[in-house]
């Protein structure tokens, strides 16, 4: 008997396993625990005991049912709990598909930025200038040689127009005459845009750039406070403590004219492909603004000066970033802008 | 420029530390380059003219470094003409010849170059000739001036400096024929062309193996003739480069007479007096007063004034008068580009050295002002950015098959493109005027880089500026552009609308409309104008598959071009916004579903049921369009959200099941809809 009841709750376990839902469970129960289930059987057998074999079977049997009764309950407990993923820390997350603002225009953004703590005010411009805004106004005459260092773009004019000869800005120092003559004396201001060279194309080498063209006039416009404008801009644009070294140079708009290096952030001065082992490497152009230019802006070059510089913005950029090409800028090569 | 250092050296007292000397060069002059036993300056149009010479060069290495210059004298004869011969006379018959010199080598001796001066050409790119002409070239580098040799026996009769006559003709060394105009400056004979003034030496009168008596030409040309005439000619040559670079007097005389040094002392030839002279311009003395003031101002502090008179004397500057702050001076005649006082602060300057000026923090002057239209930019790309657009910068320019391709579309528009004279190549021929044709090839980039990873689907967006010419008038405008390519058809049309939407609606601007083109232009499958306040604020199309295939893309294209100028006046309507409190009534949400003929657009029905419906109609949603299976073919089934809610009063219902009766029965009358 008792051996019976013994194998009664090693089948309950093993069938137990292979409850997986209710129907099974109420199937379990039925075949264990139900009026005619198999410990029902068995206890109808116990007329035929003695009444001490009676105690000893009955407490034995309410020990065994009570087991199955527990597994019963057990595995109710387990069908009818709420199911719970297991979960998984590891599992990627969700994909954002969100688009990108292109590097440009976060980096024009942080030097516009930059420059409006300085106290400069922001100017764009036309892409299209006539040549006396950018060559004669700057003190850069018809046929001569000043005038090769850049290589221009110029536009076909219209037949009803006048005589004035339009072209593609190849710098934006072309809207200086014009922004002096509308914020006078004392002010600063920079201009930032598009420019355009007729240029063949390579690493280096592109027909549109952007350039940041700075003019500040007024009693402390001089070369201690460029030297510090410049220091600053550089310095948070970045993000390091630099050396810079104004070397002389010639700009027909400026005099004295300089360009400005800075030392080379990838190598420490020590000497490196990017810098091509000089360990600086040129950033500006700048100077004092050519009484020329003043007198073509209406302001007496007599009591007033100022300085005005020129940053070639996609030069900056690759620095920073360590870009090796600068067509990569207008190529549209998403290889390219989701880096950034 | 290159210069061999034992050329420089020859000028110089003492070797100098040429390490030292190149970071001083590169400090104090201009950019320097030291190789193995050259430098390489990149002397700038200014200061060509006295130190693109290796006299010159020289010069400044002894200033910068302090080491004295070696200054040769120069001697030779001069033997008076033959009485009993006839020489031609010379003409100055043009006011652009500034200056002329002409002296007669008779009984030359022609012979072959010697090696160390074969080398030195060679360095100095020059070819060689024959041992005359190169001495006159290897005087010309060493001290700036060109000279020109004729040979006199193939002169006929007078000698004429003058302006060209239009369609003359001249014969380059070359052989090469070029045709003039009036602007040109040449030497000519009774006959024929000698030379291109300044810039070339004819065939017709060149110094050969056979040539005995010699016309050496020193002169100065205007700068700007000779400018104009080797650009429009493309006739480069070293005379040319210098005299577009002003040659001066003093270097001109240097060069002369150390070439008939040369000569006297190799015995080449008789030298004889000046068959002719002539000169416009004279070495005039430029005087200068710097006022110390205008150069601490520059500064941004004083200087010591030993310091300035020892960096003038060291320029050669002649102090004339010194009294309180003003210095008067004579600059020397070999430095012509010293004309102002400012050109004096920069020598200057530059001499004591830029390390040597203070740091100034900016005083300040006037709130800064950001740029407006800029902050509305940086606005539209945070907008776009987040709605899955991703920027491109592309070309300003587009090709000439772009506007082969897009002429309908640009005469609809009434614009006319804004063409290049002079462009890099066809593809960059005109000025954009619209954005999204470059975005067009930008797709087709990536379509092609990512073609492995089978990615189809893109959004870009472009800002820019875009140009054409209206009624002759040159216009520039601000543009957006947006583009969007699918594999799934008509998907990337209802992306670039979805993204509209939200681009307004974040922008505040309400109440947009879309209107079909009122013609029909040829590749675009679809062309409607974006409405706002009544004007045209945009385009929203979907180009066609055949304008597609020309760009080697075979999926669909959807884009929209924004102007952004018509919007930057609304910049400030988001300042506008006045905040309205959440209404507290609860809203009752009812969906509906109809079906309708296939022609009648949603937008139609939309508008409809907001009219019926008025104030409490607060939201109508199109949530669902099919138009398979169980239904006709010339129809399709729309399925809306419907959210009431009145401010006032709790609606109930009822009511709202007797307006949607209403809405349908109204529907059925005007558009033949169906209920689902």
């Amino acid at each position: 008997m008792k051996e019976k009841l013994e194998n009664i709750l090693k089948e309950a376990q093993q069938l137990s396993e292979y409850i997986k839902n209710l129907e099974d469970l109420e199937n379990f129960r039925i075949k264990f625990l139900g009026r005619q289930g198999l410990l029902s059987e068995i206890i109808k057998n116990i007329k035929s005991l003695s009444s001490e074999q009676k105690r000893e079977f009955g407490s034995y049997f309410n020990f065994i049912k009570n087991e199955i009764q527990k597994i019963y309950n057990d595995k109710k407990e387990l069908i009818l709990k709420p199911k719970v993923d297991y979960f998984d820390p590891y599992h990627p997350g969700e994909k954002i598909e969100a688009g990108k603002i292109n590097l440009i225009s976060k980096e024009l953004k942080i030097i516009r930025e930059i420059f409006l703590k300085l106290n400069f005010n922001i100017e764009i411009g036309n892409e299209i200038v006539s040549e006396y805004e950018n060559f004669d106004s700057l003190n850069i005459p018809p046929h001569h040689p000043s005038r090769d260092l850049w290589d221009t773009l110029w536009i076909e004019k219209s037949e009803n127009k006048k005589n004035k000869n339009l072209l593609l800005r190849t710098h934006t120092s072309a809207h200086q005459v014009e922004l002096l003559k509308k914020y006078k004396y004392p002010s600063r201001f920079i201009i930032l845009g598009r420019v355009f060279r007729h240029e063949a194309t390579d690493q280096r080498h592109e027909i549109q750039f952007h350039q940041i063209e700075g003019v500040s006039i007024g009693p402390n416009s001089n070369i201690s406070e460029l030297k510090s404008v410049l220091n600053y801009f550089f310095e948070n644009y970045f993000n390091k403590k630099l050396e810079i070294i104004f070397r002389n140079s010639y700009f027909p708009f400026t005099e004295p004219s300089f360009e400005i290096d800075i030392e080379c952030i990838f190598c420490n001065k020590k000497g490196c492909n990017v810098c091509k082992f000089s360990k600086f490497v040129e950033v500006a152009g700048a100077g004092m603004i050519h009484p020329f230019v003043l007198k073509q802006a209406n302001i007496s070059d007599d009591k007033y000066f100022g300085y005005a510089f020129g940053l070639g913005f996609e030069r900056l950029v690759m620095l920073k970033y360590n870009i090796n090409d600068i067509r990569y800028f207008f190529s549209g090569d998403l290889r390219f802008i989701n880096q950034f | 420029m290159r210069f061999r250092l034992k050329d420089l050296e020859e000028f110089l007292v003492k070797k100098p530390d040429w390490k030292k000397a190149v970071d001083l060069l590169n400090k104090k002059f201009f950019e320097t380059n030291l190789y193995k036993d050259y430098l390489e300056v990149d002397i700038l149009p200014n200061r060509f003219n006295d130190s693109g010479n290796i006299f010159g060069l020289a010069r400044e290495i002894s200033i910068i470094l302090n080491i004295p210059l070696r200054i040769k004298k120069f001697n030779y004869k001069k033997q008076s003409l033959h009485k009993n011969r006839e020489y031609q006379k010379i003409y100055i018959k043009t006011k652009n010849c500034l200056n002329y010199d002409g002296i007669l080598i008779l009984d030359a001796k022609i012979t072959s170059s010697r090696k160390w001066l074969k080398e030195f050409l060679e360095f100095y790119e020059i070819n060689s000739v024959n041992f005359l002409v190169d001495l006159a070239n290897y005087a010309m580098i060493k001290y700036g001036a060109p000279l020109h040799l004729f040979d006199l026996d193939k002169i006929n009769k007078n000698i004429y400096v003058r302006q060209a006559k239009e369609k003359e003709k001249f014969v380059s060394l070359k052989e090469e024929e070029y045709e003039l105009n009036k602007d040109d400056i040449v030497i000519a004979d009774n006959e024929k062309i000698l030379a291109l003034a300044g810039i070339q030496g004819s065939k017709t009168s060149e110094v050969d193996s056979n040539t005995k008596n010699i016309l050496l030409e020193s002169a100065i040309f205007n700068p700007l003739n000779v400018y104009k005439t080797s650009r429009r000619l493309n006739l480069k040559t070293q005379a040319s480069f210098r005299f577009e670079r002003k040659v001066n007097l003093y270097f001109k005389n240097l060069t002369l007479n150390y070439f008939l040094s040369l000569i006297y002392n190799n015995k080449l030839g008789k030298i004889s007096e000046n068959l002719f002279s002539y000169s416009k311009t004279k070495e005039r003395e430029n005087k200068i007063i710097l006022n110390l003031e205008k150069l601490f101002n520059y500064l941004g502090r004083e200087i010591s004034k030993d310091l300035i008179l020892k960096t003038l004397k060291l320029l050669e500057c002649k102090i004339v008068k010194y009294q309180k702050n003003n210095i008067e001076l004579i600059t020397p005649f070999y430095r012509t580009d010293l004309i102002s006082d400012v050109d004096l602060i920069e020598e200057i300057i530059r001499l004591i050295g830029y390390e040597s000026i203070d740091y100034n923090n900016p005083k300040f002057y006037h709130f800064p002002k950001e740029n407006q239209n800029l902050l509305y930019q940086d606005e539209v790309r945070n907008i776009l950015s987040k709605a899955g657009f991703t920027e491109i910068y592309s070309y300003s320019f587009i090709s000439e098959n772009d506007n082969q391709l897009f002429k309908e579309f640009f005469n609809n528009n009434k614009i006319e493109l804004i063409k290049i004279i002079n462009p890099v190549s066809n593809l960059f021929s005109f000025y954009r005027p619209f954005i999204f044709i470059n975005l067009i090839k930008t797709i087709n980039v990536n379509l092609n880089l990512f073609n492995w990873l089978r990615k189809r689907d893109f959004n870009f967006f472009e800002i820019g500026r875009v140009g054409y010419k209206k009624e002759d008038n040159f216009i520039e405008l601000d543009n957006l552009s947006l583009i969007s390519t699918t594999s799934y058809p008509q998907k990337s049309y209802f992306r670039i609308k979805g993204t509209l939407n939200y681009f307004f609606e974040n922008l505040n601007l309400e109440k947009i409309k879309y209107n079909p083109f009122q013609n029909k232009i040829k590749y675009f499958d679809s062309l409607n104008l974006i409405f706002y306040k009544n004007e045209i604020i945009g385009l929203l199309f979907i180009l066609s598959k055949e304008l597609l295939s020309k760009y080697d893309i075979k999926q669909d294209i959807s884009g929209a071009e924004i102007f952004l100028d018509k919007l930057y006046k609304f910049i400030f309507i988001n300042k506008e916004k006045i905040f309205t409190p959440p209404i507290s009534n609860p809203a009752i949400f009812r969906d509906i579903s109809i079906i309708v003929p296939l022609y009648i657009s949603a937008f139609e029905i939309e508008e409809e049921i907001t009219k019926i419906c008025g104030n409490i109609l607060e939201k109508i949603e199109l949530f669902d369009v099919y138009s398979e299976n169980n239904l006709l073919s010339n129809e399709k089934s729309l399925s809306f959200h419907l959210i009431f809610r009145d401010k006032k009063r709790t609606l109930s219902d009822e009511e709202i099941n007797i307006l949607l009766e209403k809405i349908i029965n109204h529907l059925k009358i005007k558009f033949k809809v169906k209920i689902r």
